[in-house]
């Protein structure tokens, strides 16, 4: 069981721990007894957040009534806007469900996670391993599919390429940490899962790749030319990690 | 040893000093007057937070902009004439969709198409911007008389020292036959204007010290300002505007309807930034060709010094 960790004590930058505070006493206040776990999970909760990443957090709540939302809506939208609180809003009850129809956010979640507030409300959670593995395919079909038709509609824009490789960067990096996972491997953090899972899939050059992610992701900037080489790669890298996934069995 | 008999120079540098003393134990006086008590805690209306950097039209302008941004105000070519992009109401439902005083206030100003510089010039008597002020005022941060009267009490108090010691040397050295007092009477005056302009300056130090707290706070966002999508849902444009002013959101749409004219916080955000604003104002004096040209030109520059 997790105890609740103080945010003091989290490895994150001052102004974020500042939002975090300020909104978590405000949620407390709004939602009252309603009010059972906050947890903070990703990037955020391993101490590896950077500023442009958001900052999610799960509110697991007893009931969700109209009038205590209200009073929690003017405190999360400074938070939102001030450090991207992302706040997902679940009730006790679909908690067990929400597992299953999110497996893959779940899975990440299950890895990366620091009470704020209450008792663990994932202590005992498990994620079946088909729904993952379906979540999986299904997550990286669909981010190759939507790079491909990104890739033909806007890749003569090159200012545009790199908004699509840092995006994809943070779907692709927590798949590869699930197939790492589904093989039964210690995933480390999603974008050493993803490293690790380049290296395997024979992508050539994938290093300089990857670091071309990572600068997309940090800079919002890529060097002239670079942009859509990298986003084609992307997709193959995509298209090799499906192809992984598929051979794999339930 | 008596000051007044010290030569020329001797006496400027101790002038000097006394000023600079007097100077700090004001400026020490004040900061701990003003600024006692917890740390205020912020606010959750961006306009609020306007109204404390630049007063009611810094207030009304970031509320123009986000009412511009939420859709509830659109932009009008000017009918027939060469001029600058008007403003109006994108519905005689918008005024129902906004929730704070000013957004209804600003709606209604704007039910037929105006000038947003225009209008905001000759804005006076808002409700809202009085209900801000006030509020500001009983968090100690914006000074109320009491304050107004503690700040003048002690500036009079020195300038009262300088001054009566600057004019004693003065009929010393006349008395002297010496008439090389220029250096004296400049350093009085400059004492005398930098008195004057810490007396009079806006924002109490509590005030200061919640608007650097919420610079850092939302030292991420503008960060991310190039990226913002507009009409995005969230409060994140107004935060901005109002955290840091129209010079730090990356929109060439704001300077096109003259939204930064007049703005000296944000002419001085623009300056620290690396200059938002010399986009900002060639844009705003462009006229009627500002509003396309600035779409292209200049959305480069501006997008640049947002980030």
């Amino acid at each position: 069981m997790k105890e609740p960790a103080s945010i003091e004590a989290l490895s994150l930058p001052p102004e974020v721990k500042q939002a975090l505070r300020d909104w978590l006493s405000a949620a407390e206040q709004a939602f009252g007894p309603d009010l059972r776990s906050v947890v903070l999970y990703g990037s955020a909760a391993e101490g590896k957040l950077r500023r442009t990443s958001d900052v999610n957090v799960i509110v697991v709540l007893a009931a969700f009534e109209q009038s205590r939302a209200d009073r929690a809506r003017a405190p999360a939208r400074v938070a939102q806007a001030a450090v991207q609180l992302r706040p997902m809003y679940l009730l006790e009850g679909e908690i067990e469900e929400a597992a299953q129809v999110f497996a893959q956010k779940f899975a990440d979640l299950l890895r990366r996670r620091v009470v704020l507030y209450g008792e663990d409300p994932f202590a005992g959670v498990s994620v079946p391993r088909d729904r993952k593995l379906f979540q999986v395919k299904q997550q990286i079909l669909n981010l190759t599919l939507r790079l491909r038709a990104f890739y033909v509609l806007r890749s003569l824009r090159e200012e545009q390429i790199v908004a699509a490789i840092a995006d994809a960067a943070g779907p692709l990096r927590s798949c590869a940490a699930a197939l790492l996972e589904l093989e039964g491997q210690a995933p480390g953090t999603p974008k050493e899962a993803l490293d690790r899972v380049a290296a395997l899939v024979d992508q050539p050059s994938w290093r300089e790749l990857l670091a071309l992610v990572s600068t997309a992701r940090e800079t919002r900037s890529l060097p002239v030319g670079a942009g859509s080489d990298a986003l084609f790669r992307l997709i193959e890298l995509a298209r090799r990690m499906y192809g992984r996934v598929t051979a794999m069995r339930c | 040893m008596n000051p007044l008999d010290l030569p020329g120079p001797q006496f400027l540098v101790f002038y000097l000093v006394l000023c600079l003393l007097a100077m700090w134990t004001t400026e020490w006086l004040r900061r701990r007057q003003e600024n006692g008590g917890e740390a205020p805690a912020p606010p959750d209306d961006p306009y609020l937070v306007a109204y404390l950097r630049g007063g009611h039209p810094e207030a009304a302008r970031v509320a123009i902009a986000s009412l511009l941004d939420r859709g509830l105000l659109k932009l009008e070519p000017p009918a027939g004439q060469l001029g600058r992009l008007r403003v109006v109401a994108a519905g005689p439902e918008s005024g129902g969709q906004a929730q704070r005083p000013i957004e209804k206030e600003i709606l209604e100003l704007f039910r037929k198409p105006r000038e947003a510089a225009a209008v905001l010039e000759g804005w006076e008597g808002s409700r809202a911007g009085e209900a801000y002020a006030h509020a500001l005022r009983r968090n100690g941060l914006l000074p109320d008389a009491r304050i107004r009267f503690e700040r003048w009490q002690r500036a009079l108090i020195a300038l009262g020292i300088c001054w009566g010691i600057a004019v004693a040397k003065i009929l010393v050295a006349l008395s002297r036959g010496r008439r090389n007092i220029g250096f004296l009477v400049i350093m009085v005056l400059l004492f005398t204007a930098v008195s004057l302009l810490w007396t009079t300056r806006r924002r109490t130090a509590r005030g200061d010290r919640l608007l650097d707290h919420l610079q850092r706070l939302f030292g991420s966002l503008k960060d991310r300002a190039a990226t913002l999508t507009p009409g995005g849902g969230s409060s994140e444009l107004a935060w901005l505007a109002a955290v840091f002013g129209l010079g730090a959101v990356a929109s060439p749409v704001f300077a096109g309807i003259g939204l930064f004219q007049g703005t000296t916080e944000s002419r001085r955000q623009g300056k620290s930034d690396g200059s938002s604003t010399s986009c900002a104002s060639t844009c705003g004096s462009g006229g009627s060709s500002c509003g396309s040209s600035c779409g292209g030109g200049c959305g480069g520059g501006c997008g640049g010094c947002g980030s």
